[in-house]
């Protein structure tokens, strides 16, 4: 799903990341984790293109980010769900109008990308607050409408960019675990995480961006994370 | 529903309800186009009902013969007889001065007052001559007029062409003036919606990146701020038309006729359908630019 090879980003003197060899296979779930400014947004923001390696070779859903054409852009995250820490949601749109505009994005018809929308907010155990605004949300509900919409494109691959730093421990487990779920179904999922519980509590394999470097733990104990 | 026309749906439904959520920055726009609207719709509104006066006096094909204060009754039925000789006369009828006077109160009520303060009415007798319906080009009118205006006893003779020739300059000077007015308020209808759109795009940056990476193509995100400059210059030439036609209706109902004078002649009607077209249109099309301009060198960029 994700392979690179001697990725490297600057940002003119500054070294984000330094000669990045990582391979992540289809339907893995990977936690992603560092000191704060380690790296990992950088990184991630890199999979979706919201960044261009400054050299190296990134090539995500079989497709090399340094290549693809302007045009190109909006197919690729298409087939990316993104979620961050404040769940970005359109203000002025209840939960359910923020999900369904993904479908619009996508082409669906108005009534079925509300019907998508509803079947998704169930699945994040938000259907009930469809109709209320991001306003009316509280954070861990927020990143719940995130994470539907993230899901309505039926992404290959979905990236997380610490979804749970906001919320309560308890909200937290009950995000992972559907989390886990959506993985089962087959997803890819990247989880940048500063938690080393949240980690160690998974086992996933993970990656340790540490001075711009980045190494693969296979079943990191928290000791090693933390 | 095909893919293009869900397009469209989109950009129409983003355009209105970012309108609507944003009515407040809007409005500013909007005021301004519907002002600027509003004098363009006033000068082809003037414009119009001028242009209808003149054809009518062009279907007229009437002329004038003023006779001299000292004719006499000899040269009267000399005119007469030579009016009735020439082919080109369908019809001519004698207006005396004081039906001439008569007529003169009842067009300019406030000069006609004027006229009482004359020891003697100025007003001399004339001809009211129509040319038949077949002949009525310019060159019979000049000859007719030339050859009755050189008859002893005709102080001169007069064909409504000439006033039309006049009407028609000031008419041309009317449309210069007004395409020049609104095409200047335009210009800053324009520049004022690309300003609006430029603040709305900024103020929704962080709403836009997002709609960019849940994979909204730039044609969607810029599209729907072109549809909306577009929305916005349509609403603009609709609030131009209400006010046009209740100043218009207002003006007719409520306004005495006699306090017109000259316009009280008039056969006034509103804007034709093409012209409200032309107004929707033109407020389409400066909302449209408007925003393109918020998008074109030095406007806004995404990337």
């Amino acid at each position: 799903m994700i392979r690179a090879f001697h990725v490297t980003k600057r940002y003119g003197s500054i070294t984000a990341l330094r000669d990045v060899n990582v391979q992540i296979r289809p339907g893995e779930f990977v936690f992603l984790t560092g000191a704060s400014g380690a790296g990992k947004t950088t990184f991630l923001r890199m999979l979706y293109r919201g960044e261009l390696p400054t050299s190296g070779q990134l090539i995500v859903d079989g497709r090399n980010v340094a290549t693809l054409g302007r045009r190109e852009v909006p197919k690729f995250r298409r087939r990316i769900g993104l979620i961050f820490q404040d769940a970005r949601l359109i203000d002025d749109r209840s939960s359910l109008e923020n999900i369904a505009f993904v479908g619009r994005v996508l082409g669906l018809a108005r009534g079925e990308s509300r019907r998508r929308g509803m079947e998704l907010l169930k699945l994040t155990g938000m259907d009930h607050r469809a109709e209320l605004y991001p306003a009316q949300l509280s954070a861990g509900e927020k990143q719940r409408v995130g994470l539907a919409r993230a899901l309505m494109s039926a992404p290959v691959l979905l990236l997380a960019d610490e979804p749970t730093g906001n919320l309560d421990p308890d909200t937290a487990i009950e995000m992972l675990r559907i989390f886990r779920a959506i993985n089962r179904r087959g997803t890819t999922v990247v989880l940048a995480t500063h938690d080393p519980d949240m980690i160690a509590a998974l086992g996933c394999r993970t990656l340790v961006v540490e001075g711009g470097r980045l190494r693969s733990l296979d079943r990191p104990s928290e000791q090693d994370v933390s | 529903m095909r893919r293009s026309a869900r397009f469209v749906t989109l950009c129409v439904e983003e355009a209105g309800r970012g309108i609507w959520f944003h009515r407040r920055v809007v409005a500013p726009a909007l005021v301004v186009m519907m002002v600027s609207l509003v004098v363009l719709g006033a000068f082809m509104l003037a414009s119009d009902n001028l242009n209808a006066v003149l054809s009518g006096w062009r279907e007229r094909g009437q002329l004038q013969v003023f006779l001299a204060q000292d004719a006499t009754d000899t040269q009267h039925q000399l005119i007469v007889a030579e009016l009735s000789r020439t082919a080109a006369v369908e019809e001519f009828r004698y207006i005396g001065p004081e039906e001439a006077a008569a007529l003169f109160r009842a067009d300019f009520s406030e000069l006609g007052e004027v006229l009482s303060l004359l020891e003697e009415n100025p007003l001399p007798g004339s001809f009211a001559v129509t040319i038949a319906a077949p002949m009525r080009s310019e060159r019979v009118l000049q000859q007719v007029t030339s050859e009755l205006g050189e008859l002893p006893g005709v102080e001169g003779a007069q064909y409504d062409l000439e006033i039309i020739g006049r009407l028609e300059l000031g008419i041309r000077a009317l449309r210069f003036i007004g395409a020049l007015l609104g095409g200047t308020v335009l210009l800053a209808a324009m520049v004022t919606t690309a300003n609006v759109i430029r603040v709305m795009v900024f103020a929704r940056r962080r709403e836009i990146e997002t709609m960019r990476l849940v994979g909204a193509s730039e044609a969607v995100v810029v599209g729907r701020f072109l549809v909306e400059g577009g929305l916005q210059g349509l609403l603009a030439g609709v609030l131009a038309l209400i006010v046009l036609l209740t100043a218009y209706s207002f003006g007719l109902a409520y306004l005495d006729p006699d306090s017109l004078g000259f316009l009280s002649i008039l056969p006034l009607r509103f804007l034709r359908p093409t012209m409200i077209g032309a107004l929707l249109l033109s407020g389409m099309v400066t909302g449209l630019v408007g925003s393109w301009l918020a998008f074109g060198p030095g406007g806004v960029r995404f990337d």
